[in-house]
């Protein structure tokens, strides 16, 4: 196939096509290869989730689509991410810790999970956060990225990005540009098909017409190439993710940005708090028969202390997927494909997830329909689990007497949750299957941290000694407090970050 | 194993663990070929691997050579180790499928490091620094099963485990739950228990001759039914790897091991007499067959049940594959594994047997695909056998992993599954399985680049498989061999 070359048009605007853009070339090189970006006319805040998201470390992932991490935050002012502190889901007034990465160390054939059941019923009070690096740098201000050796203790502390859309968008768009990506002048007008319902070519409002091989809708749920979302194809998730609504902001901060995300839970949702450099991101999410927009923003003008809310763009949110996210000759990727309740996976996570999956799968000159059996196969499994994920934290609240959460506490679960659900209460295991999005200790804090009690404790961890437990706790913890005190603050790795970066920029400047 | 990893993994003190094990009745020792997993469990019991090879005559394996899978003639080796590093920020065999494209004759078996020292009866143990080409491979041990038994046995009495000898004649089960209460023996001995764990091969005592689970058949996708079995003097040099050659109604293996040669005839009784099978292995023997041949009859599939009540199936009783890629040891391994992980307490609770069941069988599942792909991806027409294989139906799993791997060369991964996807690709590309198209993402890497950078790499595969020392010289050298 040699010399052959193929377009790629990509329809949409703001991060999801840019960020698709570069990855494309980035893969491909320019040969054999043109790409060609088409707005589709909608600001990019117009999309959920569109002003500031955050990624979670990858699981399984072969190709990391996005662009250099180092670069991100020295040049789009994103930040690090160690996790997720949920307050006012286990309880009112509760908070709890997810972090990223692995919990403890196992001792011998028993799970570390099992040892912390174990130390709880002989009446020693202990949290999996208390023996999670990345909880504990969270809890302490820290951050340092692994220098990638698997037998560090620092391996396992894992992290993602916290960034603002709009310049994560802007350094994808120069990079993509300077690799040779073109724009259209014209938005989206027209879109040719053949007879097989195959797109051939679109066509803009200033009278361009694209044509192309492979068509990707970064358009957010208007799915402007992919066909209307609800309707015909897409899997509803409203019996399971009960808020239906959001609003997000973004406020200027003067202070160094905290390595994690809040997620706070009021009466009728949840706001999500995504600390970056210079600013902070607020997303609410909630259940438009449970809250007022007014309500929401009383909350947001709590927060920033004044009654001005910038941004403050309301959306009404339809949670729920395509079942066929690649049909034909056109992939709907991110929020045209897939929107889901951040509490977990987030939006942003899975645009990553899914242009990596599309590189790794790309036909080239091959059979096109195979690929994209296999992209959608990979796909509805991994939103299934993420899905099960987001709506296990509403399940699982503790927040009695509030009609928001009573009605889901009681919701019905998916099958797949429900077994998951099964198996946890009774074993304290987490049942896997593959393309799970998440690794299983985050399953496993989210149900003990929710509140669930396995009925039977591992008889292997019961028969081991108490000393010897305490011991070998306390020696993982001090294996990680050695690490979390070599770490830096991240306000002070983002600053010689930073600094790394201006200097390599003179010194390129230079050449 | 069962017995020895028990006695080492659960708390002592707790759990008492009876074995019970007649003279009289033989073992099958026909896996004597292991997988790499092997030294975890080894090693999860504190075995000293000189110790451990010397005492069972052990010998090293980096893969296994099939010869006579594709076409007739054909030899290629299912190596432990992958296939290149990632290139140009693509799966290797993605570059070389698209370099034999651009007329390229190198073989992929040049980018195997274990098979580059297995073809020159080279071995030494991986080493560390990510930067040589010795830290590509894994390796498994060849060994005599029965010594390994011996040893086990040996471990597990200094670990507690009681062993009886005796015949069980009869099985006593609560009249309600039809949990399994109590074993008895020829003797008139009474076993009682909780927790039962049926190692009573094919026949499957426990799980299918009292609890009655069922089995699954495989045998249209796998037809060999029947295998001899006979060992032979070695000749030559000792090789550090397995030998499976197909023949014309099965294969037949052989497995070096320090004081012998062990061999065997797979074979399917539909294509092909027990006569002709025996005559068959007696004639290709290297050396005068050392006893009589052994003749073992089997169904290949899988229990339905590999848990039921309080009846664990470890071993035989939980199925039976054939040793095409040396699973059977494995098998055993994973199923011990899990029932460590889903250990019951005194209430079963039934969650346990549940999930074990779940897991187990997409094991059994995935190695049952991987076992057919040997056979159905072949160019024979030579025997009706093989033109049954070549144009069965296969399980629909197996058909749409061969329609990617054909089209594009994608290998989807799999949570539960042992063999990953250089195992696939071994046999795949041994077996003349070729891509008709590559990721088109390994153009980002100019041609010119990607011929030299194959040639630095095959070149230096060699010097450093030159420079390892022979596989009888580093048994020695560790003291696994007198």
């Amino acid at each position: 196939m040699e010399g052959a070359r193929q377009k790629v048009v990509i329809a949409g605007q703001g991060a999801p096509a840019w960020l698709t853009a570069a990855a494309f070339t980035r893969s491909l090189g320019k040969r054999g290869y043109s790409v060609t970006v088409v707005a589709t006319g909608s600001k990019p805040g117009d999309q959920p989730f569109g002003i500031g998201d955050g990624t979670l470390p990858p699981v399984g992932l072969d190709r990391d689509p996005f662009p250099d991490e180092f670069r991100a935050v020295a040049a789009s002012g994103a930040a690090w991410s160690l996790g997720i502190a949920l307050s006012g889901w286990a309880a009112p007034g509760v908070t709890y810790f997810h972090p990223f990465g692995s919990l403890g160390a196992e001792f011998g054939p028993v799970s570390f999970q099992q040892l912390v059941l174990k130390l709880r019923k002989e009446g020693v009070a202990i949290r999996f956060g208390d023996y999670s690096l990345a909880a504990m740098a969270a809890q302490a201000g820290r951050f340092k990225r692994p220098d990638g050796n698997p037998r560090s203790v620092l391996s396992t502390c894992r992290h993602g990005l916290h960034a603002d859309l709009e310049h994560l968008s802007e350094l994808a768009r120069i990079e993509a540009g300077r690799e040779g990506v073109a724009t259209a002048v014209g938005n989206l007008k027209a879109i040719e098909r053949a007879e097989d319902g195959s797109i051939t070519a679109l066509g803009t409002d200033a009278g361009e017409r694209i044509e192309g091989d492979l068509f990707i809708d970064c358009s957010g749920p208007e799915a402007k190439l992919a066909g209307p979302g609800p309707g015909s194809g897409w899997e509803d998730w409203s019996p399971w993710l009960p808020c239906d609504r959001i609003i997000s902001a973004s406020v200027e901060t003067l202070e160094p940005p905290l390595p994690y995300s809040h997620a706070e839970a009021n009466p009728g949702g949840w706001v999500q708090y995504l600390p970056m450099q210079g600013k902070t991101v607020l997303n609410a999410v909630f259940s438009s028969q449970h809250a007022e927009d007014e309500d929401v923003l009383r909350i947001f003008q709590g927060y920033i202390g004044t009654s001005e809310v910038p941004g403050g763009a309301c959306h009404p949110v339809s949670f729920g997927r395509q079942l066929f996210p690649w049909q034909g000759n056109c992939v709907a990727l991110g929020t045209t494909a897939a929107v889901i309740d951040p509490i977990g996976i987030s939006n942003l996570h899975l645009l990553k997830t899914g242009i990596g999956r599309l590189l790794t799968l790309l036909p080239g000159e091959a059979d096109a329909r195979l690929m994209a059996a296999e992209y959608n196969r990979q796909t509805a499994a991994e939103l299934c689990h993420a899905r099960d994920f987001a709506q296990l934290h509403y399940r699982l609240n503790g927040r009695r007497g509030e009609a928001f959460w009573d009605g889901a506490r009681s919701a019905a679960v998916p099958a797949s949750l429900g077994y998951k659900l099964q198996m946890y209460a009774n074993l304290g295991r987490v049942a896997m299957y593959d393309f799970e999005p998440l690794d299983d200790a985050s399953w496993i804090n989210l149900f003990d941290e929710q509140g669930v009690q396995p009925r039977q404790l591992h008889p292997i961890a019961d028969g081991i000694g108490l000393d010897e437990l305490k011991k070998h706790a306390e020696r993982v913890r001090a294996v990680m407090m050695d690490a979390l005190r070599k770490m830096p603050l991240h306000a002070d790795y983002l600053s010689q970050v930073n600094a790394n970066y201006t200097k390599y920029l003179n010194q390129e400047a230079d050449k | 194993m069962t017995a020895a990893a028990l006695s080492r993994l659960l708390p002592p003190g707790r759990v008492g663990i009876q074995l019970v094990e007649s003279e009289a009745i033989g073992t099958i020792g026909v896996g004597e070929a292991t997988v790499p997993h092997i030294r975890f469990f080894n090693a999860k019991l504190g075995f000293d691997e000189a110790d451990f090879m010397a005492r069972t005559k052990a010998t090293f394996k980096l893969g296994i050579e099939f010869r006579n899978w594709g076409r007739k003639g054909d030899a290629y080796i299912h190596p432990f180790g992958a296939f290149g590093d990632d290139l140009g920020g693509v799966p290797f065999h993605q570059q070389w499928i698209r370099a034999r494209q651009a007329g390229s004759d190198t073989g992929i078996e040049d980018f195997s490091f274990p098979i580059v020292a297995a073809r020159r009866g080279k071995f030494s143990h991986p080493a560390e620094d990510p930067k040589s080409p010795l830290s590509t491979f894994s390796y498994a041990y060849q060994f005599d099963a029965t010594l390994y038994a011996a040893y086990l046995r040996e471990f597990a009495g200094q670990h507690g485990v009681k062993r009886i000898e005796g015949r069980v004649v009869d099985v006593k089960q609560n009249a309600q739950s039809g949990f399994v209460e109590s074993l008895s023996l020829e003797s008139g001995e009474k076993l009682e228990a909780e927790l039962f764990i049926d190692c009573s091969g094919l026949r499957g005592l426990l799980i299918e001759q009292t609890l009655k689970t069922g089995y699954d058949e495989w045998g249209h996708w796998l037809p060999c039914d029947r295998a001899y079995a006979v060992p032979c003097d070695t000749s030559g040099p000792l090789m550090p790897y397995t030998r499976a050659t197909a023949q014309d109604a099965g294969w037949i293996w052989r497995i070096p091991l320090q004081h012998r040669v062990g061999n065997g005839h797979v074979y399917s009784s539909a294509f092909c007499s027990d006569e002709h099978a025996e005559r068959v292995l007696l004639e290709q023997l290297e050396s005068p067959p050392t006893s009589d041949p052994f003749k073992l009859c089997y169904t290949t599939g899988k229990r339905r049940r590999q848990w039921s009540k309080n009846v664990v199936a470890i071993g035989l009783s939980s199925g039976f594959l054939e040793p095409l890629e040396s699973t059977s040891i494995h098998l055993i391994q994973l199923a011990i594994g899990y029932l460590v992980d889903f250990f019951p307490d005194r209430d079963f609770n039934p969650m346990n047997e549940i999930e074990f069941n779940r897991v187990t069988a997409l094991e059994y599942e995935r190695i049952r695909d991987f076992l057919i792909l040997h056979y159905h991806a072949t160019e024979r027409d030579d025997t009706p056998f093989w033109n049954y294989c070549r144009t069965m139906d296969i399980p629909d799993s197996l058909a749409y992993r061969m329609e990617l791997f054909r089209e594009r060369g994608v290998v989807p991964h799999y949570r539960e599954g042992m063999f990953l996807d250089a195992s696939w690709l071994a046999v795949y590309f041994g077996q003349r399985v070729m891509p008709l198209h590559y990721d088109p993402a390994a153009e980002s890497l100019p041609g010119a680049k990607l011929a030299g950078t194959l040639s630095a790499m095959r070149e230096e595969y060699v010097r450093a498989a030159d420079a390892m020392p022979g596989h009888e010289a580093f048994l020695k050298s560790i003291g696994a061999m007198a």
